[in-house]
């Protein structure tokens, strides 16, 4: 009887490692250089370009980089970027934000986005 | 265009496949649909619109071209200044831009205003719908549309004027370019279908004379656009399909009776940009012509009071690290057989059946060395050095003696070598 409680325990945390061990954010350093940088700075007090600087977004309210004009839809969302909210948006950005300013297609793979959403999250 | 990559601080390779344009990424295209309007953060400054591009040229044909290639052209082997061109190109406002070109023909030695289209675009939330509204004012029916695979921004996108030209050709085949000005209006409704529809009319004689454009259109009444087309892209694809058309009523010089012309047709896209260093692209468009030719039949430059023409082009790109390129495509035109309308008579430029049936081939090869992000020139300058190779298997209706005069259709074949640099 012990051996069925062993494997679940095993499984329950292989499942709980699992995101950790899923997500790469050496890879999402180089998907955001190829999709993101081109619009995004990322460094502490770096230039807003066509898209406002992503330094500390993750756990940032939308719409609040001081002196960048963002969208009406983006400013007005009422949205704060977690790991949730940036899965939804990089999925897929005018069909969770209708109206921003960010035209990106959106990412097409969701292993994708979980190494972008790693990191971005490492920008603290 | 570099006044875009200014405006908008962002490199070549944001906006367009291979590093250099037309051929537009789902940015270039969002871009577009947005009215040329986007920018860099806090602003650019208005001489950040203005743009201008040369392309030279060396062009060899497989049997020279008795009497020149072109009035001040020698018969074969000519070296050219294709064209200089000037562009207002980028925001007037917010969510209004414009593309505006004005050509310097080295070959025609003649000044045009060449493709215009000023639009509004904006995005907004239409009952929880991301969907773009739009409008385009331009001189050239498929100029404003978004995507490769139309007449106006398809492959290829340069080719040589010293080469002798097929007759026949549908009037969405630039029949129209510069010499009517027009409106349409288009959608692109959650990411997935796009519309446009538009009208135009002729330019006035006058105002042609000094646009330096054709006086060979009259149109009995405004031409009718229309355009549809289902899309998903992603990051790294795009998929298309669509349909469009083309209904137009024009006067032949000198007689009431009116020439009807309806084009329609189908096209796709394909697009595979990965993760950039490997792109794949695909663009191919079947469009047929219809022809009422009351006009031209009552005066005697048509044997038939009706006629069509069927079109098909398809061509097939590779980009390695968006530097490299290679792109083998076909084409293949069909029509009625009309001696007084083809034929001609002439050599070289005739046809000795009156058929206007021409099909062949090409390929390419080109190198764009700058246009990313830490390119040499940055946004200030963009080169693309190509050499392209046209064969014609069928030309103006024969694959030999086709004009009567003993020239076959591989004599035709052409090899281009071209240096465009825009800055």
């Amino acid at each position: 009887m012990r051996a069925p409680i062993l494997m679940a325990g095993a499984l329950g945390a292989l499942l709980l490692a699992a995101p950790a061990m899923a997500a790469d954010a050496v890879h999402g350093a180089r998907l955001f250089d190829t999709e993101c940088a081109d619009c995004h700075t990322v460094g502490k007090g770096g230039a807003n370009r066509k898209g406002p600087n992503l330094f500390g977004i993750l756990g940032r309210p939308s719409g609040q980089i001081e002196g960048y004009k963002y969208s009406d839809a983006n400013r007005t969302a009422g949205v704060t970027w977690d790991a949730a909210t940036l899965t939804k948006y990089l999925a897929a950005p005018k069909k969770a934000m209708p109206g921003t300013a960010m035209r990106f297609a959106g990412f097409d793979d969701a292993k994708d986005i979980g190494d972008v959403i790693a990191y971005l999250s490492t920008l603290h | 265009m570099p006044s875009f990559a200014r405006q908008t601080d962002e490199p070549c390779t944001s906006c367009h496949i291979g590093s250099f344009g037309p051929e537009l990424t789902a940015r270039g295209r969002s871009f577009k649909l947005l009215g040329y309007s986007e920018q860099k953060d806090g602003g650019s400054p208005w001489w950040e619109r203005f743009s201008g591009m040369v392309l030279g040229s060396f062009t060899a044909t497989g049997k020279k071209q008795e009497g020149g290639a072109a009035p001040r052209y020698g018969s074969n082997n000519n070296f050219a200044l294709d064209q200089a061109s000037g562009f207002v190109a980028g925001r007037i406002t917010e969510s209004v831009g414009a593309f505006i070109q004005l050509t310097e023909s080295g070959i025609d030695r003649r000044f045009v205003v060449d493709n215009v289209d000023i639009r509004f675009g904006k995005a907004f939330n239409i009952g929880g719908v991301d969907t773009i509204l739009g409008l385009s004012g331009n001189n050239n029916p498929t100029v404003s549309d978004p995507y490769n695979s139309l007449a106006a921004w398809g492959h290829p996108y340069v080719s040589s004027a010293l080469t002798p030209s097929p007759v026949g050709s549908p009037m969405l085949n630039g029949g129209l370019t510069g010499q009517v000005y027009g409106v349409s209006a288009y959608t692109l409704v959650g990411g997935l279908l796009y519309a446009e529809a538009g009208f135009y009319d002729t330019i006035s004689h006058d105002v042609r004379k000094a646009f330096g454009t054709g006086y060979d259109v009259a149109l009995a009444h405004p031409a009718t656009y229309w355009r549809l087309a289902l899309q998903q892209e992603s990051n790294k694809t795009l998929y298309q399909v669509g349909t469009f058309g083309l209904a137009v009523a024009q006067r032949p010089t000198g007689f009431e009776a009116t020439d009807r012309f309806l084009d329609y047709g189908v096209d796709a896209s394909f697009q595979w940009l990965g993760d950039r260093t490997h792109i794949v692209t695909a663009y191919g468009r079947a469009m047929r012509e219809e022809q009422v030719l009351n006009g031209s039949f009552a005066g005697g430059a048509s044997d038939n009071p009706k006629n069509h023409l069927t079109q098909i082009r398809g061509n097939l790109s590779y980009w390695y690290q968006q530097t490299y390129g290679l792109t083998v495509g076909g084409f293949a035109n069909r029509g009625s057989l009309d001696a007084l309308a083809y034929g001609s008579g002439d050599a070289i430029t005739g046809s000795a059946t009156g058929q206007p049936n021409t099909n062949g081939w090409l390929a390419e090869v080109a190198w764009t060395p700058f246009g990313k992000r830490d390119s040499w020139g940055g946004s200030f300058a963009n080169l693309k050095l190509g050499l392209q190779y046209v064969g014609y298997n069928r030309f103006n209706g024969g694959g030999r003696n086709y004009d009567g005069y003993g020239r076959n259709a591989a004599d035709n074949n052409t090899l281009y070598a071209f240096l465009w640099l825009a800055f």
